[in-house]
Order: structure tokens, then C-alpha cells, then sequence
């Protein structure tokens, strides 16, 4: 666990178990993608689409390539280590004897072999590079970062490149350097984890795919199936799982499907299966490991349920409005939606004790401060013809502080989109200051939620996204096409660049492989 | 998460003590097996399912029963007490049917871990061997006998004879007989195919899964077995069939049981000696009973009054009571002399035609489920008066609650003349305090009642009710009760085995419930807790890895 004092990205803490993080489009091959960075222990690292490359840039200002050879990265991930990138590279090599074909765009189609090749980065050093299908377009890591699974997401465009095994998982052991592919089931498109209760280390994956759940034994070379659950016994009928978790013991795997208010409980350990009834079919669900409870909130009806873990007993409570979103407090749950509602709600997950909030506008996004002592709330305009404060709010881009320990929230407008929140709080825990990031503003506006003293930080440029280092010094990345990141240190508020980092890649080409480079 | 249900008042009425006169009759030395006795361990005698079946009124029934001099114009009476399901458990499994799902739920006790096996189609019936081993099931669908190796699920189909609906096992759970029971017949039977006999009965050895059909006489109505279980008897409206279980291959034994006799009554009911030399055998209609030496295959007759309707035994076994309907009289024998002397007690002339021991034997109900009459007796066996009590409405069963302190009585859909106007068209139970016949507490029920069970201590009741998500538990001490609400509608109900007697914890009821893919409820007495687990069957399609 991170403590309290240091530095927390709550934008990476909202990712629920229906938001599961997509796959990065390459887009029009610009020279870096400011979304698509890697922040570790060694600094930030960048793709470098136009180059196929993948850049490292510290907080010092200063930047290198990663030597991955010729070719082209096509995504990159961070490993939970905080060190470790796990990059996707295409090889090209072109089967034509023409001596003059120097760049895959020089090779006609029909002789242009793509492979694939996951290559794992640490410490700014290549490690392992192992061929693997393109199409599994989409990891999951093991928490303690030894396992990494690739499976195949078919909401994103897939690259065949090779005969794809459409049931199939990869587990890469990231520390043994192999891989191997796991048939599990149709179309897998969720994995989860289990972990030693002792140790902590990862023991099992679970791997979720249409009509199956199959869990994995990843502690030996070769993984093994343990077993393998069914969610229909009619090969006619499809269930499409779209949302997953643990309960907070691992003796459950508890799983949401389309279409249906049936949520499947899976005992890992008796191998057995029980299905719940929930009111509907839930837009979000979280576990709440200290209540042993789990909250669903549903996007067509205004009602949230707690699911006690030990009799699949539900409590429902009525709300005023649908929600469709779940954050995780200190035993409790906040509840709101992205779909317009403009009501908020903290739930006691033990007691039930329920308090609604009333928010100006309607919210996009919703960042829980470290200490749960806060949410805060972007909030965008709503587009009425109110007149007023009420006109006002209606009209501009907002931010709203959520106090969890009251029922007070306090509305502020921006002067742009909210793009990104992230958190501070000094060691004596006598600051928690939220930064926030405005689109197309150069200015960082920085929030004491204890104090409500305010000031800006001035930027560059407009950023992009907002990050925080291990080391928890922030990260801003800029819309600027030769590479532009600023490095905020929260303590001093003092703000360091690295600029130009991109700029080689518009000299260098994506080249074929060197014969044999490829293996 | 309880509530209550409606409950109302009865109307009280008075007890009225009738002394009875005895009588001297002669002859017969028996002792008859208690445990052979039907559902002695529960201490139960009810009705059908079929709660509306027509009954004529008590008025009309009683004058029919004294212009046709033995009452036998009126319907038999219902005993077999099919609300409460034989327990298909082990002391590991408890086996349940899903007839609408071809398969059988088996549950593990201790982890009430829930598996399913398929089996056959339509199953309707299982049983477990004494033993534990194994379970029977009947599948009415395809007519075959399904035996389950209970730890294992490993499984053995064995066709039998066409149309069998009913299903007993001998005590040593050596065979299953399978026979047509015309009590167990339901509205929605399927309508059988092509020739349809009404005189087979199937024997399967579950051992060897060998099967020998065999034609036993019209209409079977009762199997018994003698306590070694080397023989097994079938009494049919006019012969008594006498299997001999050491010998295959098995052939039936004929013994006509009204020889010349062009239109015989029917009989009904047969209970066989403790030492197996002979059976008692019971016919509608009659004015004596028949006991028929096993050995020999003679039959010789006793005095019973007017159309004994009921034989039962004592709970002690020592003496055996027929209740002649026609002649409102009990005919209590020596079980060990059934050629002594007879007593004969009056009754009073409500019609009463069915009995019902208390465990401890100290009183006896007396009821009817012929007539539409709302009224009981209590047979004092000690002082020998009966006490009438009025009812809300006719009576479709009883039973009494396994520590005998209370008396649980089903009432009919239809009304009587002197039906309370509260339960007049609706269903209804009543829960009596059989040591204070005036506390009782008369329930309006949203549906007609599915099945029950008893909770181990006997101080708990369960019921569920047809086409009603409802789990009722019944307070057989403070005749109080509470109702949960059930995901879904129930099919069959029962209790666990009790893993840990000496503990002060019931073990938890079950219930199963119609969806497609399984769904049980377990309801924690203790607690006062109802866990549902769904989607058993889809354990059947789990994949264990190499």
C-alpha cells in the first residue's frame, strides 16, 4: 500500500471492473503520443510512433532511445514493478530478392511478413523479446508484476498475423522470460488474479471468456488449467461476461454478464457455482474488502445493492436518481454517474447509511483523494439557457469538491475541461492539494482541500494527461509535436521540462528487419 | 426479513367428552411391525394433494353411510400422506429430483455443496438405501429406475414397467418395488401410450440393476415387506401377492383374497406381522378384516364393524385399531392375539374415518377426510372418552408434530355447512395444542399447500405452498409462525440430517425451487437465515484440469 504521505494518482485508482483500460490507437503516426506514456523508477516512457520507437525521458530534462531494433512499437505497458515496460514491437521483413527494397513501405503486400514480438524493458535495458500474435491486443499484470496475460480485444481493430488460436490466452512469466498460450475459452477478454494470502505472490490467473471461466495455476513454467467454469450448459445461448472480481478472501470470482440481472459466483475453492439475482443488470460494481460486501449501482434504476459475501443475501436502498459509477471510500462507497445525473451519493457499505449530494452540473469524472476524505468531481456543461449563477454553471466546464465527512460539496468552474486530477499531501498530512489540469489551459491549478487556498502553476503549453512517478514528483505531458513533458515536484512546486525528445523521430524510418533479427 | 401472515381466530367451541361403551369380540394372535407401519417416525396421517377432491357433505355422508348399512357409498378415505416427502438422504447426501430438468441434485450436508447428475426424464421419486450408498430414482417420463452410486454420482438406467408412479424400498434396500398408484395420480399425468396394464409391478435388485416385471393382481395399493426382508407383500383390490426375495428369478405368489366372491370389496390397505407369518389386510366396505398366513395362504376374518376405513398399530405395537366409519366404532386388538377378544369402543356418529397416533400413544385423532366436516375427535386412551373439537373448515390431512404436543390439520379448498366465513373458498391450516385442545391457531394460506417437513427436535415445522414464493416456518410450541420469501416457486422441501445431535443447533431446512439452472434455498433455524444457492446445475459442466 502507498502511504498516505506520498503522492497518489487517483486517476489510475478509478479504473473499475467495467472500465477496463483501452488499447491505444497508433492513429496518424505522429512523432510522440502524449497520452501513451510509462511513467517508472527510471523516468517516463514515450512511443515514438512515427519512428516505431520508444523513447525514455528523465525528470532531469534528459532523454535516450531504447536500441528494441528495427521495427515498430506498437503499444507499450507498465509492469506493476514501477521498472518494467512491456513493449509490443512488429518485425517486417520483406520475402522479395529485390535488393533495392529498403522500407517495408518499399515491399509489395503480398511479400511484406509481419511477426510480433513482446520485448520487455528495464531499467532502460532490453531483458526478454519473445515473438508473439499481434492480435493479443490487450494485457492484464499480475499485482506483484510476474505475470503478465494477453488475450485478444475484440472491441479494438485486431492485426492477424499469423493463425490465432481465437481461444487461446498468452501467459508471459515475465521473470522466467516465456511464454506460453493457454487455451481457456472463446473470446477471453477479462483476467484477474489471485494471490498467496501468505506471501502475496500470484498462485492463479482467472481467465474469463464468452460461456467460460477457466482459472490457471501460473506458479510452475507451464501454466495449468485448474478448472474450467461453464456459464451456460445451452450451446445456444451466449453469455457475455462484462465485469469481474474477487471477493476480498479470493474465494469467489463474482461476474456480471450482458443482458442479464444474473450475477455468477464462482467458488474457486469447492468449484462450484451460484447465481445471484441482482435488479438488473449492474453498469458498475466494487468490492469492499473490510465490509465484505460488494455495491452495485445500475444505469436504468435509481437503487444501489450490497451483496453480503457470506449468504449472496442482497440489501437494496433507493436512490433518487440511476447511477453508473462506483468509487471506493473508507467503508464507504461513492455512488455517480457519467450518464448526466446530476445527484452523488456516499453509502456507508456497513451501516447503509446513505448521503446525497447535489451537483451543479453533470460529472465526468470522479477522483477519490488518498485519505477518501474527498472526491472531487469534473463536472461539464450542461448547455442550458438558466439565467444567474444557474446560467453560469450551465455553461462553463466545472469542478466539485465532494467533503465525505460532511454532506458539504463545493462547486468551482474552470476555465476548461477538466481533463485529469491527481493528489498531494505533504508528510505531516497538514496539505492535501489536488492539481488539476484544464484542457487547453497552460496552467496547473492547485487546490489545499484543507485550506482552499489556491494558486496556478504555470505550464508550457496545454497538457495532455497528468501522472505521478514512482518517486511521486508529477508528470504533465504536452500537446506539442516535438515531445514536451513537465515534471512537477509537489513539495516545492518547482517545475522541470524535457523538450524535444521527439524530434529524432522524424528523421528516422521504420526500417525491415535484418535478416534473422526478428528470432 | 420475516413477516407474518395473516392469521385469524377460530371459533372456539367447547370440548365435549363422550364416554364410550365397551364391548367383547373374539380371536386372532398378532404382533404387527411398527416399523413396517408406513410413516411411523414422523407420526403423520393426512390427505392427498388433491385438496379438492370432491368429499359429500358430513351431512349427506353420514346418511349415506346408514342407508347403505356400512358407509361404504362414501369415498374412501385419503391417509397416505404424500405433503410430507420420504427423505431421500444419507447421513453425507441429500438427494433431490428436478423433474422439469431431468436430473438429481445431490447435497452435500456438512459443506452444503450442491452437485447434479443427470438421469432419467421426468424424475418424480428418490429414495436412499438404508445404507447410505446409494439413491433410486423414478422417472416417470421415460419409465426407468435410475440407481446412483451416492458418493460417486456413478450412475446404472434400468428400464422398468410402463406407467409406475410409486416407489418403496425393502429394509435392507436390497430392492425397489415400482408399482401404479392410483393416490399418486396427478391432473397432469401424461396419458400413457399404446396398452397400459393396471396389474404390473416392477422389482429391481439395486445391487445387480436386475429386473423382474411381474403381474400381481388389480390395482396394487400397498407394498410391505417382512422385517428380515426376504419377503415382500402386495396387496391389490383382490389378491394379496406374496414375493419370495431369496429366490430369482422373483414370481408373485397369488392369494385370493375373497375366493367366489363375484364383486369382493376392494381392499386397501395391508400391514404385516412382526414376525412375518401373516398380514392384515384391510377392505373398503367390509365388516371384518382379513388376516392371511403368509405360510399357508389361508385366510381367516375378524369382526371390524360397518366399513372399517383405518388400521392402524399403537405406537408400542401392542395393539392393532380399526376404525369402522359405518358403524362409528374403534376395534382395538391384541397385535400379539389378534383372535383375542376384541374392545369395541362407540364413537360418536360424526363419520369419523381415519386415526391418528400421537407418538407417545397416550391419545389418538380421530378425523375424516370423506366428509366435509369441521370437526375432530381426541381419543383419551387412558380414561377412553373422546373429546370433539370444531374446525374453520373440513379436514384434507393431519398430522401430528413429532413430540406429539401439537396437531398440525390440513383443511380442503372446498367449504363444509359450517366452514368459518373468514376461510370460506380460501386454503387454510390450523395448528392445535394438543395439551390445550382450545389453543389453537386457524392460518389463512395464500395457496394451497405443497409439501412439509419437521424440524429435528420435532418443534419446528416447514411448509411451502403450490405456485407461492413463500417458506413458512411453524412454531409447533407457541403455534406461532414466520414467513420468508423465496426467490422462486417451490418444488420440494426437507431437512438436512442432523450431523452433530449432541450440539443445541437444528440442522438447516432445504428447499428446491423451479430455474433452469437449479435453485435451492437452505434456511438456518438458528439463524433464522435463508441462503439460496442458484445455478447448481451448471457444477455438472465444471472441468477439473489434469
Amino acid at each position: 500500500m502507498r502511504a498516505l504521505s506520498a503522492l497518489t494518482l487517483a486517476a489510475l485508482a478509478g479504473c473499475g471492473w467495467d472500465h477496463l483500460p483501452q488499447q491505444a490507437s497508433t492513429g496518424s503516426e505522429p512523432l510522440w503520443d502524449a497520452s501513451d506514456v510509462v511513467p517508472t523508477v527510471d523516468g517516463l516512457y514515450v512511443r515514438l510512433p512515427r519512428a516505431g520507437a520508444l523513447a525514455l525521458v528523465k525528470e532531469s530534462g534528459a532523454s535516450r532511445r531504447i536500441p528494441l531494433g528495427e521495427g515498430r512499437v506498437t503499444r507499450i505497458d507498465a509492469a506493476p514493478n514501477g521498472h518494467t515496460v512491456v513493449a509490443f514491437v512488429e518485425r517486417y521483413r520483406c520475402l522479395s530478392d529485390d535488393a533495392r527494397v529498403e522500407l517495408p513501405s518499399d515491399c509489395a503486400k503480398r511479400d511484406l511478413d509481419v511477426t510480433t514480438e513482446i520485448t520487455l524493458v528495464d531499467r532502460g535495458e532490453v531483458t526478454m523479446a519473445q515473438p508473439l500474435s499481434g492480435a493479443y491486443n490487450e494485457l492484464t499484470f499480475s499485482d506483484d508484476g510476474r505475470i503478465a496475460v494477453g488475450y485478444l480485444d475484440l472491441s479494438q481493430p485486431l492485426e492477424v498475423d499469423s493463425v490465432l488460436n481465437l481461444t487461446g490466452v498468452v501467459v508471459i512469466d515475465l521473470e522466467r522470460g516465456t511464454s506460453q498460450l493457454v487455451p481457456v475459452g472463446f473470446a477471453a477478454d477479462h483476467v484477474l488474479f489471485v494471490q498467496d494470502e501468505e506471501t502475496g505472490a500470484t498462485v492463479e490467473a482467472v481467465v474469463v471468456s464468452r460461456n467460460a471461466v477457466a482459472v490457471l495455476d501460473v506458479q510452475d513454467e507451464v501454466p495449468r488449467e485448474v478448472v474450467t467454469f461453464p456459464l451456460s450448459l445451452d450451446p445456444d445461448t451466449v453469455v457475455d461476461p462484462v465485469g469481474i472480481d474477487l471477493t476480498p478472501d479470493a474465494h469467489y470470482a463474482l461476474l456480471s454478464a450482458r443482458g442479464t440481472s444474473d450475477l455468477y459466483a464462482l467458488d474457486l475453492e469447492l468449484h462450484a457455482i451460484n447465481i445471484v439475482d441482482l435488479a438488473g443488470q449492474p453498469g458498475a460494481m466494487a468490492v469492499d474488502g473490510p465490509a465484505n460486501r460488494t455495491a452495485f449501482v445500475y444505469p436504468n434504476l435509481p437503487l444501489v445493492q450490497l451483496l453480503d459475501h457470506r449468504f449472496f443475501d442482497t440489501q437494496t436502498i433507493a436512490l433518487d436518481e440511476p447511477m453508473d459509477r462506483i468509487a471506493l471510500g473508507d467503508q464507504q462507497a461513492v455512488l455517480w454517474s457519467a450518464s448526466g445525473a446530476h445527484d452523488l451519493y456516499r453509502i456507508d457499505t456497513r451501516s447503509t447509511d446513505l448521503v446525497e449530494y447535489r451537483l451543479q452540473n453533470p460529472a465526468t469524472d470522479l477522483f477519490l483523494a488518498p485519505t477518501k476524505e474527498f472526491a472531487l468531481v469534473l463536472t461539464r456543461p450542461e448547455g442550458g439557457s438558466g439565467s444567474g449563477v444557474d446560467g453560469l454553471y450551465d455553461v462553463h466546464p466545472g469542478m466539485e469538491v465532494v467533503d465525505l465527512r460532511s454532506e458539504r460539496s463545493e462547486p468551482f468552474l474552470l476555465e476548461g475541461q477538466g481533463l485529469g486530477v491527481a493528489f498531494a499531501q505533504d508528510p505531516a498530512g497538514t496539505t492535501l492539494n489536488a492539481l488539476v489540469l484544464q484542457q487547453d489551459v497552460d496552467y496547473l491549478f492547485r487546490l489545499d482541500l484543507y485550506t482552499r487556498q489556491t494558486e496556478e502553476i504555470p505550464l508550457d503549453a496545454p497538457a495532455v494527461r497528468i501522472g505521478s512517478m514512482p518517486d511521486g514528483t508529477f508528470f504533465i505531458t504536452h500537446d506539442r509535436a516535438l515531445g514536451l513533458v513537465s515534471f512537477l515536484d509537489p513539495d516545492t512546486g518547482e517545475v522541470t521540462t524535457a523538450a524535444g525528445f521527439a524530434a529524432a523521430g522524424s528523421l528516422d524510418l521504420i526500417e525491415l528487419a535484418a535478416s534473422g533479427e526478428e528470432e | 426479513m420475516a413477516r407474518h401472515a395473516t392469521c385469524m381466530e377460530a371459533p372456539e367451541t367447547q370440548g365435549v367428552p363422550v364416554p364410550s361403551t365397551h364391548r367383547s369380540h373374539a380371536r386372532l394372535p398378532l404382533l404387527l411391525s411398527l416399523a413396517l407401519a408406513g410413516c411411523a417416525d414422523y407420526a403423520v396421517d393426512s390427505a392427498s394433494r388433491g385438496w379438492s377432491s370432491s368429499a359429500p357433505s358430513a351431512t349427506s355422508a353420514a346418511t349415506s353411510a346408514t342407508s347403505s348399512g356400512g358407509g361404504s357409498t362414501a369415498p374412501p378415505e385419503q391417509e397416505e400422506d404424500l405433503l410430507l416427502l420420504p427423505p431421500a438422504q444419507t447421513d453425507v447426501y441429500v438427494f433431490v429430483a428436478n423433474p422439469e430438468r431431468n436430473t438429481v441434485t445431490r447435497i452435500d450436508v456438512s459443506t452444503q455443496q450442491v452437485d447434479t447428475t443427470e438421469v432419467g426424464v421426468r424424475p418424480d421419486l428418490v429414495l436412499t438405501t438404508d445404507d447410505y450408498r446409494q439413491a433410486l430414482v423414478l422417472n416417470r417420463g421415460d419409465d426407468t429406475v435410475t440407481v446412483i452410486e451416492a458418493p460417486t454420482l456413478e450412475k446404472r438406467t434400468v428400464p422398468v414397467r410402463d406407467n409406475l408412479n410409486n416407489m418403496v424400498l425393502s429394509p435392507d434396500g436390497t430392492w425397489a418395488v415400482l408399482w401404479h398408484d392410483q393416490a399418486r395420480e396427478e391432473p397432469d399425468d401424461p396419458r400413457a401410450a399404446g396398452l397400459q396394464s393396471f396389474n404390473e409391478i416392477s422389482f429391481v435388485h439395486t445391487e445387480t440393476a436386475a429386473h423382474f416385471p411381474m403381474a400381481v393382481g388389480p390395482n396394487p395399493r400397498m407394498v410391505r415387506f417382512t422385517p428380515d426382508g426376504a419377503t415382500a407383500v402386495v396387496v391389490s383390490d383382490s389378491l394379496l401377492a406374496r414375493i419370495d426375495l431369496t429366490s430369482l428369478p422373483l414370481l408373485p405368489e397369488l392369494i385370493e383374497l375373497a375366493p367366489g366372491e363375484l364383486d369382493p370389496p376392494l381392499a386397501e390397505e395391508v400391514l404385516v406381522a412382526a414376525d412375518g407369518s401373516f398380514a392384515w389386510v384391510r377392505q373398503f366396505g367390509a365388516t371384518e378384516l382379513l388376516v392371511v398366513d403368509l405360510d399357508s395362504g389361508v385366510i381367516d376374518r375378524v369382526p371390524a364393524g360397518v366399513n372399517p376405513t383405518d388400521l392402524d398399530l399403537s405406537p408400542d405395537g401392542r395393539q392393532a385399531v380399526a376404525l369402522a366409519r359405518g358403524s362409528d366404532e374403534l376395534w382395538v386388538y391384541d397385535a400379539r392375539d389378534p383372535f383375542a377378544a376384541p374392545e369395541v369402543l362407540d364413537l360418536p356418529q360424526t363419520g369419523y374415518g381415519s386415526l391418528l397416533f400421537d407418538p407417545t400413544g397416550d391419545q389418538a385423532i380421530l378425523y375424516t377426510t370423506a366428509a366435509r366436516t369441521e370437526r375432530y375427535g381426541v381419543w383419551d386412551r387412558a380414561s377412553d372418552t373422546i373429546t370433539e373439537r370444531s374446525l374453520v373448515k373440513p379436514v384434507a390431512g393431519m398430522a401430528i408434530t413429532p413430540t406429539g404436543g401439537s396437531l398440525m390439520v390440513f383443511h380442503t379448498l372446498e367449504d363444509g355447512p359450517d366452514t368459518a366465513p373468514q376461510f370460506a373458498g380460501r386454503s387454510a391450516l390450523t395448528l392445535v395444542d394438543l395439551a390445550d385442545l382450545a389453543r389453537t391457531n386457524p392460518l389463512l394460506l395464500p395457496a394451497e399447500p405443497l409439501a412439509y417437513a419437521n424440524s429435528t427436535t420435532g418443534e419446528l415445522g416447514y411448509f411451502v405452498m403450490d405456485g407461492s414464493p413463500y417458506f413458512e416456518v411453524l412454531d409447533y410450541v407457541t403455534l406461532l409462525h414466520d414467513q420468508y420469501v423465496l426467490p422462486s416457486i417451490p418444488s420440494f422441501l426437507g431437512v438436512l440430517p442432523d450431523l452433530d445431535p449432541g450440539d443445541a443447533d437444528e440442522p438447516p431446512a432445504w428447499v428446491s425451487q423451479d430455474h433452469p439452472l437449479g435453485r435451492i434455498s437452505f434456511f438456518d433455524p438458528d439463524e433464522g437465515s435463508l441462503e439460496t444457492l442458484t445455478g447448481f446445475e451448471l457444477n455438472s459442466g465444471i472441468e477439473e484440469g489434469e
